[in-house]
């Protein structure tokens, strides 16, 4: 894309409205726009690269076929990260009924590794690392309460555990994460 | 100001554009010759012919234009679309979301044509066959 | 494999609140307000709590995506590959301009419109069909243009076709942005004058 197309300092609304109308460029955009953010975060949810792109490249498309049904078009964002974490449930549910889990590589294992853990300045920096290192169970309760928001009922549903569970996941993710943030009060 | 009066007002401006020869509805119409079908539709309804939508809060304005050879097109169509934006943001004192301008027709080709005077005539022609 | 052990963690004092419930309230943006929880002192260092953590964890994810350069970009492609083959047809050709909020455009069939009465009105042919080959909607791509018509008899063909071309990509050069890569003329047809 050329750098001084002005679709790209347009707002997610207009380009949303665009591409209802069959913009596909102004669609480019969006998905240029969020697709890193959407990417790293299947990425978390499903410990693994190869799937999370498949898992993108997925939404994004469904994003496009469904864009009418997004009444608020300034909320693309929220909207296509629901359609991103309902096709990696999708995949982890697939998963877990064909027993490979063992064989999915987890960055988080390898974050743990004293020697590779960077050291970090920046705030944000920090949490990332931190919740990289969250075991992934731990991880996907937490991404799938505070980022997709998710209840507790809806989180037990998805992954097929108790609710009580669940809240032990949560309670373990959130003490972690808040002793490694501590430092930065 | 109602939808109707701003298409009226719409339509008159984007008719006073230079190089604009008629506007259209934007109702795709589905013919082969779209064109010609196309002024008989303006004859109906002369005045009210720019599309106004809202979709919940957001305004989108549509219009179809036929234009003539003397002005280059994208310059007219460029025109009509700010024109258009301007007199939304001046009579509604609400930003139009979407202006869509659509060239349906280019009329009036037929005389000489001096070929020096696109641009990039040259380069564009690829070696023949 | 699973971090899951099976003692459960003992919940907070939360001066009869579950961080469950915490939570909840926090979704509904704290109203409306309920008096116990924001009495309690430890609720609110609670919710405090989860909010930042919350905040930084969407911070997080956005820092890391506009820190790290895009690793590769193949799945956008293949995206908008399979987006453009479902899109319908009766393609427009977009006419830019700087304002986001203006999409302007010419529609193909005005496109062969323009380039049938080009050549119409040459002089010596009679204009037949007329496709356009290419991306028409994505700027910069090449467009071909094949056009077959009929020759006017007794002229010559190979100049004729020559002049044709040149006047056509001046009318496409003049009235669109269309990077016209070639304009293929084929005469299959023979008139009288």
């Amino acid at each position: 894309m050329d750098h001084d197309d002005p679709l790209l300092r347009a707002e997610d609304a207009t380009l949303v409205v665009r591409a209802v109308e069959g913009d596909v460029r102004a669609f480019e955009v969006l998905a240029r726009r969020h697709g890193p953010v959407m990417r790293l975060y299947a990425e978390q949810m499903l410990g693994s690269n190869v799937e999370s792109d498949d898992v993108v490249q997925d939404s994004f498309l469904t994003g496009w076929r469904r864009l009418s049904d997004l009444n608020d078009p300034a909320r693309f964002r929220p909207w296509v990260m629901q359609i991103v974490t309902r096709k990696a449930l999708d995949r982890l549910r697939r998963r877990r009924h064909h027993d490979d889990v063992d064989t999915v590589q987890h960055p988080a294992e390898v974050a743990r590794q004293p020697e590779r853990i960077v050291e970090t300045r920046m705030q944000l920096d920090a949490m990332w690392t931190a919740l990289d290192r969250l075991p992934a169970d731990q991880r996907r309760c937490w991404l799938l309460r505070e980022t997709a928001g998710y209840s507790y009922q809806q989180i037990a549903d998805e992954l097929e555990l108790p609710v009580s569970t669940v809240r032990g996941l949560l309670a373990r993710a959130r003490r972690f994460l808040t002793v490694e943030m501590e430092a930065w009060r | 100001m109602s939808d109707e009066a701003l298409s009226r007002a719409l339509t008159d401006r984007i008719r006073s554009v230079p190089g604009v020869t008629g506007v259209y509805p934007t109702r795709p119409i589905v013919h082969a010759a779209a064109e010609a079908v196309a002024s008989t539709f303006a004859l109906q309804e002369p005045d009210v012919l720019v599309d106004v939508h809202r979709d919940g809060s957001a305004l989108r304005i549509g219009a179809g234009i036929a234009v003539d050879d003397a002005r280059p097109a994208p310059e007219t169509v460029r025109e009509v679309g700010e024109r258009i934006r301007d007199l939304v943001d001046e009579r509604t004192g609400a930003p139009a979301d979407l202006v869509e301008v659509t060239i349906r027709l280019v009329e009036g080709i037929g005389g000489p044509v001096d070929e020096s005077a696109g641009p990039d005539a040259g380069e564009h022609v690829a070696t023949p066959g | 494999m699973s971090d899951i052990d099976d003692v459960p963690v003992p919940e907070d004092d939360l001066d009869g609140h579950t961080m469950e419930e915490l939570a909840e309230y926090l979704d509904r943006g704290r109203s409306p307000r309920d008096p116990a929880i924001e009495g309690s002192a430890s609720c609110r260092l609670a919710l405090s709590n989860m909010e930042r953590l919350r905040e930084l964890s969407l911070g997080a994810l956005q820092h890391r995506a506009d820190a790290e350069p895009d690793r590769e970009t193949d799945w956008v492609d293949r995206l908008l590959a399979t987006i453009r083959s479902e899109v319908r047809p009766g393609r427009d050709v977009p006419v830019p301009h700087p304002d986001p909020r203006l999409r302007l455009s010419m529609t193909e069939a005005a496109v062969r419109g323009l380039v049938r009465r080009t050549g119409d009105t040459m002089g010596g042919v009679v204009m037949g069909s007329c496709t356009l080959d290419g991306e028409l909607g994505d700027p910069g791509a090449p467009v071909h243009v094949r056009v077959t018509a009929g020759l006017v008899y007794g002229a010559p063909a190979d100049e004729t076709a020559d002049r044709l071309r040149v006047r056509i990509a001046a009318a496409l050069a003049r009235h669109t942005t269309l990077t016209v890569a070639s304009v293929d003329v084929v005469f299959d047809d023979v008139y009288l004058p």
